[in-house]
């Protein structure tokens, strides 16, 4: 059942396809455990990761799914299907609207007997049954199950799980239960890929997220995966370990596209006027345009996996020269005399079309990207963090920011910058914290007192402390002078000059090791974590290195 | 069971016949010749050379048939014989026999006395035949035989001791200690062994200190945990509920306790040592009622934490009582003047006072809350301009010492669209800031002879990049100024 348009999965290093199989597999038994035709109603959160997954058009055809629903507290359309199966996360305030959907489909009655079905992802969840059972609704459920979603393939060499509230949960309230589940989640992949010998690891949940895996292996009493390990190496950082990374503005193409228009689930929505075709226009009216068109965006693409790692002062160069290949393919058909050249040539045409069409599209995109990039407000807030990371006067308050402030511009914006001034004067002087602070109050209004508290609790702002930023920008070599943005030759290029310190701790694993930075790994918050999970000996072997990457990202804002 | 002389399986008779002729009898006969270093030996071989096979067989057979260890062995020692002849014979018929027969002669010798023949135990199947074992209270004979026949942990060592552990705990003579440290010493290092189950085995006999010494094995807390709030061991329960990382067990104990405890205050006092149980149960009450927190917090309160929250408190008190000053002035304002300024920030109830025209409060506001020169300026500016009172504007960019430059003028004009407006302050521009400037107000000409006359290449490149929104013909003149710039270098 190798599924269709995965087919970019298995081109990493590690076959990822086998992974996405498996939980499509999973999940169609799920829903095949009830017989008849099916409507599927989705919690929101869920439908983009599901998509990765399970494509609805193969729902339809193969497994009696007639119609897809929102979760809504509206209720649910009507329609005459035997079943109807509720996905959703655990989550108190979803429950209610569950309860509510299901009484209202009673008192509506109808000829058709439904049955009803609730399917958890990833768990099930004891506080949302009980509040289903408050509600009277749970008894009408023929049955409440779960499906283990945890990381889902992206691309040949990107997992996530897509939990945007991770770091919130852990730093802010306390709740791990995020780890819990990133600890499960590596169980099925070591299920999967076999036991993976050598983790490493670097924060509080990083030795957390270790500790549950040991005891989950001990839980199993033994009975481990027969396969020949795929993965070698396992790294988990925590995301405290490197918060400024992620507050600084992303310069590779696919960042910027983020960045700008925020990419979920692989894809991307786009304003639609500079994708509109002369066809399109002719052929619809005013109001259709007007809709954001959507992209998916992976390795699938040619093009873009060329391009989504590369600097975007890169881009330009790539995609003009690709665009000149291109039309020298197609020239070749003028110089075709044979008929076995024209028929070589029409054999290469449908590669070229999807070539020619990629062109299109990443030049449009590049062009609104660049909309971006070219503006003040864009350069002059990269000129400040530039600075900001290079230690030029992070102990006064910065006259950028102030302005941003008197500007009202966006608050994002203006905490990314105070948190980078934070973070690189490691902490800020009392007097200038206060004094950032009224002016956000001020300006903003009251209520981002709750904000600020926020930010100091989970640690993006804090009072001075001792001087570590210095230490770990000169011993990693965060700071790199003289990149090459268009053929890098160190990492440093992803934010033309700063390397991100989580793959810095990565590289200096691999070579020389962490013995070599224990000094730096002391300044970092958090235990460090080396663990050797033995291996029987049939199942060892001698080959590649594999790098495993697991952050926890997300601002707390 | 009839062991009785009438009953021979029909292998044994072909073998054993007087004058039978079939391969099993030719080849124990030769077996014995070969002891007796006779040569006769190979003639018999040769007699059955193309029926090897089945001689083979019929050897092991009737070995299985046999009760005396020592006729098994001769039987077998003749099939081990003929196979030296056979080049491609698979060797599992004869191990399996061998490996049979080990465990019927264990199981019959007169200890235990299990009487079985091979086909008897064929029927029974070797599992059933360790449950008798077990259920004699042989574990120590089952648990060898499994080890013996390979039988996987799971079904096999690790069941077996299991049973031995739930027998062991019935013991009632012995003492708890030493039996709890006994069956984990045995047990700690076996895969897959249930301690929930043997602790409930336990509790059932009624030896609950047991039951709890035995639970603390468990590896998996999803089992322990259940037992363990039965048991009444709440504390325990809670903590191994946090170490397993599992939110929803530690919930399933949060409320069990928590509808268990009559009094709340007992139930918070429980779980306030305990900083993961106690905001998760926050995070719950948070969705189901917002009293509980109030109790939380109160209870709070008279810990040690008192402290540390006053000081939280402190820090954010100044804010909060400037926000209830504005909001005082805030009232005062709308009964004077009937229009709404609640909800707004500092910043924009200014701005609003700016648009009005309202110069005794905006002055009064701006020093009471000690606003930055630079920021009222920017703000009102900004205002001006989104009220079009470009007489105003002008007037204020008159003022004395700004702290802003005059290109904030044109960046307010602009942003609220009045390009002739941005105009009128080009020529106040300080010189670094023309070429920007004229780049603002769409004069890419100006822009880049400035840059020209000035021999600036940065700011030359600047109106280059800026060109996307000029007029095409504009945009050729002055890439084609570039020339110029260098050539006066």
């Amino acid at each position: 059942m190798a599924g269709s348009g995965a087919a970019h999965l298995h081109l990493g290093k590690l076959n990822l396809s086998i992974l996405r199989d498996f939980y499509r597999r999973e999940f169609l038994e799920c829903i095949d455990k009830c017989t008849g035709t099916k409507a599927l109603v989705w919690d929101d959160g869920l439908t983009g990761p599901f998509g990765l997954i399970a494509e609805a058009s193969m729902l339809k055809e193969q497994h009696e799914v007639e119609r897809m629903f929102r979760l809504e507290a509206s209720g649910l359309p009507s329609s005459n299907v035997q079943n109807i199966i509720f996905i959703t996360r655990p989550r108190l305030h979803l429950m209610d609207i569950i309860a509510q959907c299901l009484l209202n489909e009673e008192m509506k009655g109808g000829f058709v007997r439904k049955e009803f079905y609730l399917v958890f992802v990833p768990r099930k969840s004891l506080l949302c049954e009980k509040k289903l059972k408050e509600q009277g609704v749970y008894g009408s459920f023929a049955s409440v199950e779960e499906f283990n979603l945890g990381l889902i393939p992206f691309d040949s060499d990107l997992l996530s799980m897509e939990v945007e509230e991770a770091y919130r949960e852990c730093y802010l309230e306390n709740d791990f239960t995020s780890m819990f589940f990133a600890a499960q989640s590596l169980m099925t992949l070591q299920a999967l890929y076999g036991t993976i010998p050598y983790i490493y690891g670097k924060g509080d949940c990083a030795k957390q997220v270790v500790d549950m895996m040991r005891r989950m292996k001990m839980e199993m009493g033994g009975v481990e995966p027969q396969i020949t390990p795929q993965i070698d190496n396992l790294l988990i950082i925590d995301r405290t370990v490197d918060l400024l990374t992620p507050l600084l503005s992303q310069l590779t193409y696919e960042g910027l596209i983020d960045e700008v228009f925020n990419i979920t689930n692989t894809s991307v929505k786009l304003p639609p006027e500079k994708f509109v075709t002369a066809e399109d226009k002719k052929n619809s009216k005013e109001e259709s345009i007007s809709e954001p068109k959507k992209f998916i965006l992976n390795s699938a693409d040619e093009l873009y996996a060329e391009l989504r790692d590369k600097n975007f002062n890169a881009v330009g160069v790539i995609v003009s020269r690709k665009a000149k290949t291109i039309t020298a393919e197609y020239d070749e058909r003028h110089s075709a005399k044979t008929v076995g050249e024209m028929k070589q040539f029409v054999s290469k045409l449908p590669h070229l079309q999807a070539v020619r069409t990629s062109l299109g599209i990443h030049t449009s995109i590049a062009e609104l990207i660049k909309d971006y990039t070219d503006s003040d407000e864009f350069l002059d807030s990269l000129r400040c963090q530039q600075e900001l990371i290079n230690g030029i006067d992070t102990d006064k308050v910065n006259p950028y920011i102030e302005d941003c402030i008197a500007r009202q511009e966006s608050l994002t914006k203006v905490l990314r910058l105070l948190c980078i001034q934070s973070m690189c004067n490691d902490g800020l002087k009392p007097k200038i914290l206060e004094y950032y602070k009224r002016e956000i109050i001020q300006t903003y209004g009251f209520e981002h007192l709750v904000t600020l508290s926020n930010l100091e609790k989970s640690g993006f702002l804090r009072p001075h402390s001792a001087r570590t930023y210095q230490v770990v920008r000169k011993t990693m070599r965060l700071i790199v002078e003289d990149i090459n943005e268009q053929t890098p030759t160190d990492i440093a290029y992803v934010y033309s000059g700063y390397a991100p310190l989580s793959v810095r701790l990565a590289q200096t694993l691999a070579r020389p090791g962490w013995r070599s930075i224990t000094e730096v790994l002391n300044l970092l918050p958090g235990p460090k974590v080396e663990e050797v999970q033995q291996i029987p000996m049939g199942l060892r072997k001698r080959s590649m290195r594999n790098l495993d990457f697991i952050s926890f990202l997300q601002k707390a804002v | 069971m009839n062991l009785g002389p009438h009953y021979f399986a029909a292998v044994t008779e072909q073998i054993f016949k007087i004058g039978s002729i079939e391969p099993g009898a030719m080849l124990f006969e030769a077996s014995k010749e070969f002891q007796k270093r006779n040569q006769k030996a190979d003639e018999y071989i040769r007699i059955i050379k193309e029926k090897l096979e089945t001689a083979v067989n019929q050897c092991i057979q009737a070995a299985g048939h046999e009760i005396e260890p020592s006729k098994q062995r001769m039987l077998l020692r003749a099939s081990s014989f003929g196979k030296c002849f056979l080049t491609d014979y698979r060797p599992e018929p004869f191990v399996n026999m061998c490996q049979m027969l080990r465990v019927l002669n264990q199981v019959r010798h007169h200890s235990v006395g299990i009487p079985l023949t091979y086909t008897q135990l064929e029927h029974l199947s070797m599992p059933v035949l360790i449950d008798r074992l077990v259920m004699r209270k042989l574990f120590g004979m089952a648990v060898r035989i499994c080890q013996y026949l390979k039988v996987p942990d799971a079904e096999g060592r690790s069941r077996i001791l299991a049973h031995w552990a739930c027998f062991k705990v019935q013991q009632k003579n012995e003492d708890e200690d030493k039996l709890a440290r006994a069956i984990s010493q045995k047990l700690m290092d076996v895969p897959g062994v249930s301690f929930s189950e043997i602790a409930s085995q336990a509790l059932e006999y009624g030896r609950k200190q047991l039951a709890v010494k035995l639970l603390d094995y468990e590896a998996r807390a999803s089992e322990q945990v259940p037992l363990l709030l039965k048991m009444g061991q709440d504390q325990t329960a809670l903590t191994k509920a946090i170490d397993s990382g599992d939110t929803d067990l530690v919930y399933t104990v949060l409320l069990h306790l928590r509808d268990k405890k009559s009094n709340s205050g007992d139930f918070f006092m429980m779980i306030r040592t305990m900083p993961i149980a106690c905001s998760l149960y926050i995070q719950y009450c948070r969705q189901q009622n917002l009293k509980l927190v109030e109790d939380l917090y109160y209870q709070e309160d008279n810990s040690l934490e008192e402290g540390n929250c006053k000081i939280l408190r402190s820090y954010t008190m100044d804010q909060t009582e400037e926000q209830v000053r504005l909001m005082r002035i805030q009232r005062r304002l709308e009964d004077d003047s009937g229009r709404s300024y609640s909800d707004l920030s500092l910043q924009a109830t200014l701005h609003q006072l700016i648009l009005e025209g309202n110069a005794t409060w905006v002055e009064k506001l701006r020093k009471d809350f000690k606003v930055p020169d630079k920021r009222f300026w920017i703000l009102k500016i900004n205002a001006l301009a989104y009220g079009e009172d470009w007489i105003e504007l002008e007037k204020f960019s008159r003022s004395k010492k700004p702290p802003v430059g005059i290109d904030t003028f044109i960046n307010g004009c602009m942003k609220y669209g009045n390009r002739m407006e941005a105009m009128k302050y080009l020529s106040r521009v300080s010189p670094d800031q023309k070429v920007r400037c004229l780049v603002k107000v769409g004069l890419f000409k100006e822009a880049a002879e400035a840059a020209v006359e000035m021999k600036n290449e940065d700011d030359f490149s600047y109106v280059l990049s800026r060109l996307g929104s000029a007029d095409r013909q504009v945009a050729e003149q002055v890439r084609a100024m570039r020339g110029q710039l260098g050539a006066r270098r």
